[in-house]
Order: structure tokens, then sequence, then C-alpha cells
């Protein structure tokens, strides 16, 4: 900061530059007022002017006056110098806008004390202005912040309620400008009549300071559009009276809109699978009992009921094809969550190894149970964990070589409900074990035996068993077959008694 | 079998209805086939049969409003219904019991043989 020295006696002037830049300060020099207006008006870096109040031209009252209406922000520091004495004088030089004065002759030490406080002075001055302009730098950015967030940011004062900030947005959604709200309940007169005084309950919780969740109602716009916002708002902390809150409006038109259209979608599309099983099963049931009537005829040559029996095959896997489709559908819909009841696993094996004997039979196999002597409750849709029983000993009878062993072993330690199926089998290669339970993913192994399977089954178990809050894993069995494994929670002894038998399908 | 049953087949699929109809004559018992649900309704008040196989989705009237129509009346509440149908949702499953179904049945996962059996056992379970 330079220090500006004003005086038309050049010898004084010398003098007074000597001391000054002893000091250690950079000075600027003036011969006349004009010269020092000049400079001053040139030179930014001036703090402190030390004027000579008698000068030719402009006088250094005159000086004070110019510098002070033409510099209103500008902090300049100045010493008066006067060879008068008196109080007149120096009130003369206060009210030109000085801020310090001094009679010649003065001692140096004097002067360079007053220069020192006028450095500080101007120092403090100029960094008080500096941080009111970041501090409304600040402030201006985080006006901008909050004028930008697609929400509206308000603050108000309750009983009686009156808007006290309201953010930009306000007027990007209702029109108008967002000053109208402020100090008034302006908000209130766009808000339907309808939900007014689900918003007064809300305002007055709030009032209260008990916690409130939020509440979502809708705001009219004058050209006749309604929106539907969601408010939140919480007490604003420290002693304001009256007591203040603060909150933040969202326009949640669009997110509804898109949340009912999708809910629409997906009921249409679990009508449409509904309907389109309905009308595909009829048909094809048609076709199986017909069939099945053509096979029960006594008459026909060997070759025509090969044909037929090839054919009710064929209707059968459709059949099945349909059926997991739905399956699939509803499951991955969350459609299908069926009853939970509580139901028990050893008896849903019995019922489906007792099912099962037929075709186990006719290929040689054995297939035994095991631990289903006592009860093993889980909570769950019977059918539902009925058909995963069902799914993985018909997988180990099907992928099991004629002569070989099934194993159903239910047990249970407390916690967990284990039901594992172990086969003698062709077994899982390492390399799909990971991509077993995906849709629509079978093995090489598996289609090298049969092409028939659709890849739905064990996802479909899968989408059960997590249903039911369980997990599903396969584990290579000693033999080199597959061994299937589930686990269910152990239903508890107050969750509900069993109950009425669910329909066999 | 000391008396023949007699059952009453509604069905609007009339290949269903012939299937059904042949396998239960050939299994020794009486048919009456319909084949939408007002004439299934009117064969019920006619002949108040011993069990009546129902179909839900059918012209003239649906199964579920058959259903509600026959345990209404006290001449034709005693009549057991299997509802007989390809619709499985949970939803269907529970309003038929709610309506007084005696069971239900999906068409497209038994064979014919199955379904002479179900109707067999039934009359095996009611007569002990």
């Amino acid at each position: 900061m330079k220090i500006l020295a004003a005086d038309d006696d050049a010898l004084s002037l010398r003098l007074l530059q000597r001391s000054l830049e002893k000091w250690g300060h950079e000075v600027v020099t003036a011969t006349d007022g004009n010269l020092a207006w000049k400079a001053l008006l040139e030179d930014l870096s001036i703090g402190v002017a030390i004027i000579d109040l008698n000068m030719p031209g402009v006088d250094g009252l005159e000086l004070c006056k110019l510098a002070r209406e033409a510099f209103g922000e500008r902090v300049i520091y100045i010493i008066m110098l006067t060879a008068k004495r008196g109080a007149e004088t120096m009130l003369q030089g206060f009210a030109a806008g000085a801020d310090d004065y001094l009679t010649k002759p003065f001692r140096p030490d004097e002067l360079r004390a007053r220069v020192d406080v006028g450095f500080r002075v101007v120092g403090l001055q100029r960094m008080i202005s500096e941080r009111m302009i970041e501090h409304e730098a600040m402030e201006r950015r985080y006006r901008e912040l909050v004028n930008s967030l697609d929400v509206i940011v308000w603050e108000a004062e309750v009983s009686p309620w009156r808007h006290r900030f309201m953010s930009e947005q306000a007027a990007q959604l209702l029109g108008g400008k967002v000053d109208r709200f402020i100090d008034s309940d302006l908000w209130l007169s766009h808000v339907l009549p309808a939900d007014r005084p689900a918003v007064e309950a809300y305002r007055a919780q709030l009032a209260a300071g008990a916690p409130v969740a939020g509440v979502d109602y809708h705001l009219m716009v004058d050209d006749g559009r309604v929106l539907t916002v969601r408010d939140q708002a919480r007490p604003v902390q420290g002693d304001h009276s009256p007591k203040r809150v603060r909150g933040v409006t969202i326009d949640v038109t669009e997110r509804r809109r898109a949340r009912e259209q999708f809910e629409a979608a997906m009921k249409m599309q679990a009508d449409f699978v509904n309907f389109a099983s309905h009308q595909l099963r009829t048909p094809l049931t048609g076709i199986k009992w017909m069939l099945e009537l053509a096979l029960g005829e006594e008459d026909g040559s060997p070759d025509m009921r090969g044909f037929v029996t090839d054919s009710l095959d064929a209707s059968e896997r459709l059949i099945v094809l349909v059926n997991d489709l739905l399956s699939v559908s509803r499951l991955e819909g969350g459609k299908m969550v069926g009853t939970p009841k509580r139901c028990d696993v050893a008896q849903l094996a019995r019922e489906v190894a007792a099912d099962m004997q037929p075709v186990v039979r006719k290929l040689d196999h054995v297939l035994e149970v095991d631990g289903v002597d006592i009860e093993h409750p889980v909570m769950g849709d019977a059918q539902m964990l009925r058909q995963v029983i069902q799914n993985l000993v018909s997988n180990a009878v099907k992928y099991t070589p004629p002569g070989g062993r099934i194993d159903v072993v239910v047990t249970n330690d407390g916690a967990e409900v284990l039901c594992a199926v172990t086969d003698t089998g062709i077994g899982v290669p390492e390399s799909a074990r990971a991509r077993l339970f995906e849709k629509f993913f079978r093995a090489e192994n598996v289609t090298k035996v049969e092409t028939e399977g659709t890849g739905l089954g064990l996802y479909i178990v899968r989408l059960i068993v997590e249903r039911a809050h369980g997990r599903i894993w396969y584990e290579p069995a000693e033999s080199g077959g597959s061994r299937f494994l589930i686990a269910l929670p152990l239903a508890t002894a107050s969750e509900t008694a069993p109950a009425e038998p669910a329909v066999q399908a | 079998m000391s008396t023949i049953h007699r059952i009453l087949l509604a069905e609007d699929d009339r290949f269903l209805r012939k299937a059904a109809e042949t396998m239960l004559k050939r299994a020794g018992f009486t048919v009456i086939p319909a084949a939408d649900g007002e004439e299934a309704l009117r064969l019920a008040r006619e002949h108040v049969p011993d069990l009546m196989l129902l179909d839900l989705i059918m012209p003239k009237m649906q199964g579920f409003d058959v259903l509600k129509e026959l345990k209404g009346a006290p001449e034709t509440a005693g009549i057991p219904v299997i509802v007989l149908s390809n619709l499985g949702q949970d939803s269907d499953v529970q309003l038929a019991r709610e309506r007084g179904a005696h069971d239900y049945i999906i068409k497209s996962n038994i064979a014919l043989e199955q379904l002479v059996e179900r109707v067999r056992a039934f009359f095996v379970e009611r007569a002990a």
C-alpha cells in the first residue's frame, strides 16, 4: 500500500518524503492539489494520504471533499497537514472528510505514529470489505445453488404461517414472481381445496414440533394444471420467535404418473399371461384328452398307437412349457407369492415320493425318503414347495441311468429345514454349476441325454425357494451324481398351525 | 357301486366336453352335459345331480356365478361341485372355495384317467 504526500512547499515535501521512505513506505508525491487528485485517481494502491491544507489550485479541504464524494467504496485514510492552529481549522478538516489532523511543525515520531494508525485502519477496512465481498459471493453461490435445485426450498414462520424464504423453483412451477409468496401464505391458495385440511394438519404438527413424515398433496397452477407434490420439513434449530420451519416441496407429478403407468402395464401383462395361459391350455387339454381316448381304443395298428403316443407326449410337453412360462411370468412379476402357511416338508417329500413311484419302478430305480417320520415345518405355499421337491426328484429320476438310486433326506438344525435330493446319475459338469439356476440354462451333458427340457425348471425352483426366504445349491455327490439342497427357515411354534390342504394340480 | 351316479358336466369347449363325457360314461357314470352357464344352472335345478363338474370361463354365465346361484338356493345348495378349469391363480382357487366348491382341478395338468379317479374317489369318500 502506498502513501501520498501532497505539499506545495518543496522543502517540507522532501522532508516528508525522506522520513516516510526511511520508515519503509512507498511514497507518491504531489506539489499541488491538482497533481494530488490526479495521483489519487491513477494510483489505486494509495491507501493513506497526507495532504497540506493550503495549496494552490485545489486546496486540501476541497481535495478531501472530492475524494470522499468520488471514492465511495475505496478506503483512503486522509491526514490533514496545516500550519494553522486552532479548533476551527481542525473541525473544517474533519467536516471535509479527513480522518486525522496534524499541525506543522510536528514531531517526526508523532507523524510516524499517526501514519501507522492510518495504515492499520485502512488495512482493517480493506479486510472487512474483502470479507463482505466474499460473504456476498458465498451467499450468491448458495442462493444460486438453492434456486438451481429442481425442488422448492422454503422457510416459514409458524402461527400464523408466513413464508420467509421461497426458492425460484416456486415461480417456475406456479408462475409469477417468487416474491409474491414471501411474507404471506399465498401458497395455501394454490393448494387444492380438498387437500387443505391435510396440509393444515401437517403444518400444525410441524408447529407443535412433532416429528412429521411429510405430506403429499396437489397444487393448482393458474393455467388449470394440477401438480402432485410432496412436502418434507423440519423445525429450524435455534431461538426463533415465532418458530420457524424449513422444508422442501418436490414435484412428483411425473414420478407418480410414471409409477401408475408402470403398475397398469404390469397388471396388463399379468392379465394377458393369465388369459393366454387359459386360452392355450384349453385346446391343448382337448388334444391331450382326445389322444388319451384314442389310446384307450382296442383297434388300430401298432404303428398308429405309436404315433398317438408320440402326439400325446408332444401335447404334454407343450402343456408343461405353457405352465412353466406362466409360473416364470408370475414369479418374476412378484404375483405368484402363494399363500404362506405352515407346511411340513417331510409330508411334501413323502407325497412327492409316492407320486413318483410309477416312473421310479419303470426305470428300475430305488427311491428312498429319510428323516420324514417327524415334522419339519416351514412357512410357505405348500403347492409351490411341493413343486420344488417334485422338480428336484423328477430331475434325479430323469438324469439317472436305469437301476439308479435316489435319496431324499429331510433334516433340520433348529434354524433351517434342509432337504437334500441325491442321485447316482450323470451329475453336473463343473463348468455348468455356476449357471445351473439361470433362466433357460441347460447343461451340455443334459442336452445330450434329451432335448425336451425347457431350461425353466431349476429357475422356477430357485425363484420359489427365494420367495420363501430359502437357499438352494448344488453339490456333486460321492457317486458322481448330483445332490441338490434346499434350506428353508424352520417355522416357529407360534406360526400358524397347519391349514387346509392345498389344491392338487 | 350300488347306484349309478349322475354327473352334470358343465364345459363349453366341445372337445373337452366330448372327451370327459366319453370317459365318464365308460367308467359307468351317467353324464348330463351342459355347454354354457345358463344351461348348467337350468339342468342342475331340473336334475339335482350327485356331482357337478363346473368350468369357470363359459358363455352366458360364468362358473363363479353359477356356483353362487346354486349355493344360494336351498334346492341346489346340496349339490357338490368340483371346479374343472384352466384358470389356476390363487385368487381363482380361493374364490371358488369361498363360494362352496368342494375341489378345484386344473384340467391341463391331469389325464382323463386321473379325472375319473378323482371323481370315483369323491364318491368313495362321501359314501364312507
